[in-house]
């Protein structure tokens, strides 16, 4: 008699499943403060979109390795529902959705939540400054963003890595996001004034073991009102933190940066650093660490549009098949 | 560099040749506002606090331009659980726009993200020994629809609010079920004199070399960059871009805008506390 | 009978009342510029705040007729507003009137955790909602803007009992402060029926929270100095030979109101007037 019910294990005994101990944080650890992860960005992926790009962050060394994945698709200009009003200018919507499956451990519901609808307000502002809405009267631009993975999570609590610091997984998704959209809407052929790219840095506490760490916490404890002396925490300050790294960090920027231009589409910074002195200085240094990243994620973006440039070209012959080919994979030292 | 394209975005009534004319008169120096403030000078408005004995703090503050918000905060006792985790959970914000469907996320996120900022030190006094903890509601309710961004208004209400927030005092042990004083003249204030104050968001626009605190609708529209810019005690904890502007911007603006932000705070926090004392 | 006395044998209720005496009303007229009418009422402990916008263009297709201008009212509780903080869902609203829950822990002292059902909650809102809009269509002189609306928006941040009163009396000031014609002043109130412990009735006007939870009660609004009810609302079941005593009583009521809100009224008048703006 066997229960149907249920899923039997076999009658005779087995011995336990030993899972494969896949990411471990080392390579993270390795990279120095201003390094970048690799990045692997290619457009044209989704046909019936007007433009469109995969981004991949880092490129995975395994197949098991966490990593931040997003597609963006961009559909127009096209024209805008009759029952609207006339507009002289495009109208640029974004949307960032999570898929259910992005998130480690919970499942993510389908209904849109506060983050989802944050993170699109900042994502359609820092993608309208930088096209060219002008030039495309009556029509409306459509982004949609949609992250498939997002490594170490997003900073929900209940990570584990409350203590103290605040969390990069929101700004690292909406700086991927960022540069991800700008390389669809390049794509998609849409007047741009320049190309966006999105870039974080933090504020990484240093620690050489928990001790730090249990610093931080008994900071929080006393309100800061305490002055600390500052040799008890030594902050570096890191591009592109990982939210999958064991760190804390104590404050961090993300910043749309449009290079050419050399102008910010987007600001967004949180967290406090010192508790002694007003936090602009910080806030400044965060800021033009986060334009540091994106000059260096902008070159991704800038190497994926002209592969994909060189082989459309090739494809109506107009050059030999010559250096085409390479996968957009660029690293950054 | 066009500040009519931005008419139909923000939705202002002006036309092409008005935000012109209001962009050029901002940007001179002094600038001239339509209203004739001058750059750091806000709105006036009507503020009180403590208005609503059901809720443990509460703040009421009406805005010159017809912007009117109430803030009651209240606070539960609530189990420590295991699955709901950390103690971000233990403050909760909701914002409320009449009329509107949906919570404003941005507002909510923009309260949310400077109230928890970490080293504030609000979290540990919500914790009543070994298994309970407080659980406070924020909640806001912008009554009348904004004229202007409601940004500086709720956070400035909200502020007052969770000054004047007290919770019962604590009289059994630790590792009990946690007991109250009911003597109210006991109760511990959130936030007690002499620490870290609640945050407040000021809300910046720039155009072209000056910088504007408490922008109205139509200098939002022709603002090249409006900010808003989070203080917390003495510090900065945190900026955000808002809509409105066209093109982007230098990044030495928008660390004048950072700084100067910071100097108004300290104006704005004395004013604040203020509040209350006259009566 | 109750834990507490509602009514003491010396004829004093739990606040100190008589039974014939409202509580601390206080009320101010146009506190925002944003809508075309506002007011904010204090009534004991009920807070309520009001604004009107009117006659405008209807929102929704179906707010046009083409005889009279439509009366749409919107009642919306604060989260913060009742003893404990209610959660809510997506786009739902919150109730007027509590009901008894089972004991959930509460820090305060006596009164015992109120809860209510989301379900009912809504309905009760819808129901207010309605009976207002019908109030107020009988004493406003509708038929001069047709194909218009008036909006009424309602928000309660603090209730202690009298909740529908309250919002008659905050939108009766709002209305005529936004100038929309109407024929008097709507004044409402509420009358208990208390059973003495020799099963006589006594008639309480005006109820607190308390005293909503445990007696028989009535709303009702009267049009101007006039005896004319306008509205009148029972919950609960009580002895018809109770009810005329009890709209005595509630009459009475109105009329004291009527004369307060006159009152807030004519200061306004007066303010403006100082400032100029008459």
């Amino acid at each position: 008699m066997t229960d149907r019910r249920r899923i039997n294990g076999p009658p005779e005994g087995t011995t336990p499943l030993e899972f494969l101990t896949g990411f471990t944080h080392q390579s993270v650890i390795k990279r120095s403060p201003t390094t970048l992860r690799k990045i692997f960005l290619k457009t044209s992926l989704t046909p019936p979109a007007t433009g469109s790009a995969f981004l991949e962050l880092p490129t995975p060394s395994s197949p098991s390795t966490p990593t931040l994945k997003l597609t963006a698709s961009v559909y127009g200009p096209r024209p805008l529902p009759s029952a609207t009003a006339f507009s002289p200018n495009a109208r640029l919507t974004a949307e960032l959705k999570f898929s259910p499956f992005s998130t480690p451990g919970r499942r993510r519901g389908y209904i849109r939540d506060g983050v989802e609808r944050d993170l699109s307000a900042q994502l359609s502002l820092a993608l309208v400054k930088s096209v060219d809405v002008g030039k495309y009267p009556k029509s409306a631009i459509d982004v949609f963003v949609s992250v498939l993975d997002c490594e170490g999570g997003l900073g929900d609590p209940g990570d584990g890595k409350g203590g103290g610091g605040v969390e990069v997984g929101l700004m690292g998704v909406l700086a991927a996001a960022i540069s991800c959209a700008s390389a669809a809407i390049a794509d998609a052929g849409i007047e741009c004034f320049d190309l966006v790219a999105g870039g974080v840095a933090g504020a990484m506490l240093e620690r050489d073991g928990d001790v730090e760490v249990g610093r931080v916490g008994e900071g929080g404890d006393s309100g800061g009102a305490r002055p600390r002396g500052e040799h008890a925490r030594k902050v570096t300050l890191v591009l592109d933190p990982s939210p999958a790294g064991d760190y804390v960090i104590l404050a961090a920027a993300a910043v749309g940066y449009m290079a050419a231009k050399d102008e910010l589409t987007l600001v967004w910074t949180k967290g406090s650093m010192s508790p002694s002195s007003d936090g602009t200085e910080e806030t400044e240094r965060l800021i033009d660490g986060a334009i540091r990243a994106a000059i260096g994620v902008r070159l991704v973006i800038n190497e994926a549009i002209k592969e994909r440039w060189l082989l459309g070209l090739n494809e109506i012959g107009l050059i030999k098949e010559k250096g085409v080919g390479g996968d957009g994979d660029t690293a950054m030292d | 560099m066009a500040p009519p394209q931005t008419s139909q975005q923000t939705g202002t009534p002006l036309s092409p040749a008005e935000l012109s004319y209001l962009h050029t008169s901002l940007t001179l120096t002094p600038p001239i506002r339509p209203d004739s403030r001058t750059p750091t000078q806000f709105r006036p408005l009507i503020a009180e606090s403590d208005i609503l004995p059901s809720t443990n703090g509460s703040a009421r503050m009406i805005w010159g331009d017809g912007g009117e918000c109430v803030v009651g905060v209240k606070a539960e006792v609530e189990k420590n659980s295991a699955s709901t985790g950390g103690a971000r959970d233990w403050i909760e914000i909701s914002v409320e726009v009449s009329g509107q469907r949906d919570d404003d996320a941005f507002l909510g996120m923009t309260v949310a993200e400077s109230l928890l900022v970490p080293g504030s030190g609000v979290l540990e006094r919500l914790v009543l020994g070994e298994r309970f903890h407080w659980k406070v509601f924020v909640d806001i309710l912008l009554l009348t629809p904004p004229l202007s961004h409601p940004a500086t208004l709720l956070t400035l209400t909200t502020y007052l609010a969770l000054r004047n927030t007290f919770l019962p005092r604590l009289v059994s042990e630790v590792a009990e079920d946690p007991v109250f004083d009911d003597d109210w003249d006991n109760a511990l204030a959130l936030y007690p004199i002499g620490r870290i104050p609640p945050p407040i968001t000021l809300l910046v626009v720039s155009v072209g070399e000056n910088i504007f605190f408490d922008p109205t609708r139509e200098e939002l529209a022709v603002g090249d960059v409006a900010l808003a810019v989070s203080i917390c005690g003495k510090k900065v904890v945190g900026v955000r871009t808002l809509e409105g502007g066209s093109g982007g911007v230098g990044r030495e603006v928008i660390k004048r805008v950072i700084k100067e932000s910071h100097e108004v705070a300290e104006e704005v926090f004395g004013s604040l506390n203020s509040v209350g004392e006259g009566d | 009978m109750s834990r507490y006395e509602i009514l003491s044998p010396e004829g004093l209720r739990t606040d100190g009342r008589r039974w014939n005496e409202i509580r601390r009303f206080s009320a101010k007229m146009a506190t925002t510029t944003a809508a075309d009418g506002s007011s904010y009422v204090e009534h004991g402990n009920t807070k309520v705040i009001c604004s009107v916008n009117g006659p405008i263009e209807p929102r929704a297709a179906n707010a046009r007729s083409s005889e009279r201008a439509t009366i749409t009212v919107d009642v919306c509780f604060a989260a913060f507003s009742g003893t404990d903080r209610k959660k809510r869902g997506k786009g739902d609203k919150y109730s007027t009137r509590p009901i008894k829950s089972p004991n959930l822990p509460t820090y305060q002292g006596g009164g015992g955790a109120l809860l209510m059902g989301r379900a009912q909650s809504k309905r009760r809102v819808l129901e207010m909602q309605s009976a207002l809009s019908r109030t107020f269509a009988s004493t406003l002189l509708t038929a001069l803007h047709p194909r218009s609306e008036v909006h009424i928006s309602l928000h309660i941040l603090s209730q202690d009992g009298s909740i529908l009163a309250t919002c008659v009396n905050a939108a009766t000031l709002a209305l005529v402060d936004a100038g929309v014609p109407m024929t008097d002043y709507v004044t409402a109130c509420t009358v208990a029926s208390y059973t003495n412990p020799d099963e006589s009735d006594e008639p309480l006007l005006d109820m607190n929270s308390a005293e909503e939870m445990d007696l028989p009660g009535i709303t009702l609004a009267t049009v101007g100095r006039s005896d004319r009810i306008s509205l009148l609302q029972l919950e609960t079941k009580v002895r018809l030979e109770r009810l005329e005593g009890m709209l005595a009583v509630g009459l009475d009521g109105c009329g004291k109101i009527r004369q307060l809100l006159d009152e807030v009224v004519r200061e306004h008048g007066n303010e403006m007037a100082r400032m100029g703006t008459l």
